[in-house]
């Protein structure tokens, strides 16, 4: 009786849902660009993943091309430089979850506790700036400054010191992809966590000053907790690209001399696409890769979350 | 005859003629103004090319065309290409600078690019003169079974030597040379130059200071001054070659590249090249050379039209005569020969559409107009400028200039667009009256003297293995001045370092292409 209950239920949903939609339809509508947007531009394209197991031929086109199973990775899989492109596209970017996760957190909070509110609005512009500037410029200034004859060169050695080959030392390379990324993108991703900040409940700030507790402590037993679940969903979303980030950074701060040490999985894609004739069935096959381990991370990061007792990313 | 029989006869004659002759006229007929894409690497945006000025519209008013431009920049002018040839929308034109026989080979199988019907030699004659003259046309044709590409050449009428060699040559400080009773010669040995370099380190004849940089260009004119100079085996065109045996060999792997990648390690450690020469963009290290005098030498094109532009620079930043203070030579291996491989007479190719093939008007225009750029007469407008404006026949026949400055230095459609619509630039510039003389007759010295000292160290163009093409050799992605710069900065032990990326790259790529090539015309 029970599973015939069931079973009914389960026919009359749609019909329910489809009642639903059609009540709703004014605000259906509103989901529809947005629906359409992602249909075409996020779930259309994932078609051409198909590229990773076939020989593609342009003339067939991806659906056209034959299958060729998984020759693609055999080659991929064979490649020494492709595994030393993954491992090290996982050591630069656990030290960007360790050493720049937590910037902008940091500078969220010093911007809070900021009391003349015209030099925080200053501060804050001033942090949220170089977010906009590409990486070509940025890149540009850095070397300018990093050179042998460049400005930090020039005060080392009018204080007596000796130049420093910045650029192509390959112990520097790893901590300058972190302090420029810091100085870039800081000031923009502690928008959010200021945003988060400004939604907490005053009162508990009152209550706590009232109760004697400090500064730091306040930060601590009340700032902190409240945007703990922002902190915690944008750590799970870098962990879920901790396969891709900073291609644009790495290319345009790259050069020969540091080629060991910064040819990550994005880079070895780019050589094998574009320094080669054009196989897009090997990149393909690269990309699926790296797409499966971002989720597969992106995935444990949630239930690592959950586990821990904080929200995740997915119900 | 009668006078009305006579009448008859004119009068079934020329309309006969008119007969004949009007599929000719309709052929002709270029009252419709067709418009074509063009994508050419560094022209400037922001220009009219096709009725920017006089120049421009003396050929396109002739063939009544208009060009929808696409510039691209040389950094990422192969990427949108290969982009658009894959997505089936390249544009109806493009001077493509790198050549991968490969590529065009993929690309003429899955009909991307046009392929010219078989007839087209006879059509437009000039156009196929100049295209022989390339002596790969053949090769092509042979292997895609038919012409898919039209190779610039270098050369058309006034090649210097045969075979070819690529341009580059040093630019030296000539003034601090002397200053320092340094012999000024035609050809200077790798170590000779390294020589030059210590010395102008120790007296810094001008007075430069720490800001001196002795040898300074980038990473892959770097590659002209030591591995390329030292052994032929490290040319990109050279890296699999036939050794005595027939058996087919990888240069990079061999004991001859060890020995050229030490010297560089050396003279980089030594501090005799620009510490951070790996950072340098294009024309960097050229523009210490000429902008702020703080360099010794540097490698640059061996054209006079790169002579004239030097000479201009040096007077307009630093106040220097060209003639007194630069030098121009040959750089040699240890052994005093000029170390290469082969260089065909082509740089790049031109492309055409597959739509643009099969839309007969339009693409009969464009041959037409390709066709005309390859005459005598267009030549001399290309890089002289207008006739009557710029120059004019004298009474003796010669070519008198009436206007001074280049062709790009008047017309600033001509700057990186005009000038390699097919035959390169490189061909006039062996006659062109509006750079000096002395600049033009170096650079067929300079050729000669290549010529001479690399008899038997320039290894022949062996057009099997250059377009030998197979999935294995297609994956190989290596940017050989990348690659060598890169083992002489790495830290550790040279030997090591070049033993383990031999390893590497053997068992990665090399080795299946070495068995397919060995297998294919091993020992032959």
């Amino acid at each position: 009786m029970s599973q015939v209950l069931q079973t009914s239920k389960h026919f009359q949903r749609p019909r329910g849902l489809a009642a639903a939609i059609y009540k709703n339809r004014a605000v259906y509508t509103l989901l529809l660009p947005g629906l359409i947007w992602y249909l075409v531009f996020a779930y259309g394209p994932m078609g051409g993943l198909s590229l990773a197991f076939k020989d593609y031929r342009a003339n067939l086109g991806i659906w056209g091309s034959p299958w060729v199973g998984m020759q693609n990775y055999h080659y991929v899989f064979r490649d020494a430089a492709f595994w030393r492109s993954v491992w090290r596209t996982l050591f630069i970017n656990l030290g960007r979850l360790i050493f720049e996760f937590p910037m902008p957190v940091i500078l969220s909070l010093i911007l809070n506790e900021l009391r003349m509110p015209r030099y925080k609005k200053v501060l804050q512009t001033i942090f949220t700036f170089p977010h906009f500037l590409s990486w070509v410029i940025v890149s540009s200034v850095m070397i300018n400054f990093l050179s042998v004859e460049g400005l930090v060169n020039s005060i080392v050695k009018s204080l007596g010191g000796s130049a420093f080959n910045f650029l192509g030392n390959t112990t520097a390379f790893q901590p300058m992809l972190y302090i420029t990324s810091i100085w870039k993108s800081a000031g923009w991703s502690a928008i959010i966590y200021l945003a988060a900040i400004s939604g907490i409940d005053m009162d508990q700030y009152e209550a706590a000053q009232i109760d004697g507790a400090s500064r730091l402590q306040r930060i601590a037993h009340i700032t902190l907790p409240n945007i703990m679940p922002t902190v915690t969903v944008m750590f799970i979303l870098q962990t879920g690209s901790i396969m891709s980030a900073g291609f644009d950074q790495i290319f345009n701060l790259s050069n020969v001399a540091v080629r060991d040490v910064s040819e990550t999985l994005d880079m070895y894609i780019y050589r094998i696409t574009f320094q080669a004739p054009p196989d897009f069935g090997f990149s393909m096959a690269v990309s699926l890769f790296r797409s499966v381990i971002n989720m597969v991370l992106l995935v444990l990061a949630d239930r690592g979350a959950k586990l821990m007792g904080g929200s995740g990313l997915f119900a | 005859m009668t006078i009305q029989r006579f009448f008859s006869c004119l009068l079934a004659a020329v309309m006969l003629t008119a007969l004949c002759a009007a599929p000719a006229s309709a052929q002709d007929d270029r009252s419709e103004t067709f418009t074509y894409t063009w994508c050419t690497p560094g022209s400037p945006d922001g220009i009219d090319y096709t009725a920017g000025d006089d120049y421009a519209r003396f050929f396109t008013e002739q063939f009544n065309i208009q060009w929808d431009k696409i510039n691209t920049t040389f950094d990422n002018h192969l990427e949108r290409l290969r982009i658009w040839i894959n997505s089936g929308d390249m544009p109806d034109l493009v001077n493509e600078w790198t050549f991968n026989f490969s590529e065009l080979q993929s690309y003429a199988e899955q009909g991307l690019v046009g392929r010219l019907p078989d007839d087209w030699k006879e059509r437009w004659p000039n156009l196929a003169n100049a295209y022989a003259r390339t002596g790969v046309g053949d090769q092509i044709e042979e292997r895609l079974g038919g012409t898919y590409a039209l190779p610039h050449p270098i050369f058309a009428d006034h090649q210097p030597v045969e075979p070819l060699v690529w341009h580059y040559v040093a630019f030296m400080r000539k003034d601090w040379m002397e200053a320092c009773g340094i012999e000024i010669k035609d050809s200077y040995t790798v170590a000779e130059i390294m020589d030059i370099a210590r010395t102008i380190k120790e007296q810094d004849p001008g007075n430069v200071g720490a800001n001196l940089k002795l040898i300074n260009t980038h990473v892959a004119y770097m590659a002209y001054m030591f591995p390329y100079a030292l052994y032929e085996g490290s040319w990109p065109d050279g890296v699999f070659f036939k050794d005595e045996n027939g058996q087919i060999q990888w240069g990079p792997a061999q004991p001859e590249m060890l020995e050229a990648l030490k010297v560089y390690q050396q003279a980089y450690r030594e501090g005799l090249i620009n510490p951070e020469f790996y950072t340098l963009k294009t024309n960097e290290g050229a523009e210490d050379f000429y902008t702020t005098g703080q360099s010794a030498i540097t490698i640059e094109c061996g054209m006079a039209v790169f002579m004239d532009r030097y000479r201009a620079d040096f007077e307009q930043n630093l106040g220097l005569d060209y003639d007194e203070v630069v030098h121009t030579a040959v750089i040699t291996g240890m052994d005093g020969k000029y170390h290469s491989a082969e260089l065909a007479n082509y740089s790049g190719a031109l492309l055409l559409s597959p739509q643009l093939v099969e839309d007969t008007e339009r693409f009969e225009r464009l041959m037409d107009f390709l066709d005309y750029m390859c005459t005598e007469e267009a030549q001399l407008v290309l890089r002289l400028g207008l006739e009557g404006v710029d120059w004019q026949y004298a009474e003796d026949g010669s070519i008198e200039l009436l206007t001074s400055g280049t062709v790009s230095e008047k017309y600033e459609t001509a700057q990186r667009c005009w000038s390699n619509v097919y035959v390169l630039s490189d061909d006039f510039g062996i006659i062109n009256p509006t750079y000096p003389e002395a600049y033009r007759e170096r650079v067929v010295e300079l050729y000669e003297l290549k010529h001479e000292l690399g008899t038997d160290t320039v290894l022949p163009a062996d057009w099997d293995l250059r377009f030998y093409t197979s999935p294995a050799r297609d994956r190989i992605s290596f940017v050989y001045p990348d690659e060598y710069a890169a083992l002489i900065l790495k830290d550790g032990d040279l030997e090591e370092n070049w033993n383990a990326w031999v390893e590497e790259a053997l068992n990665t790529y090399i080795q299946p292409v070495l068995d397919e090539m060995n297998e294919l015309y091993g020992g032959k």
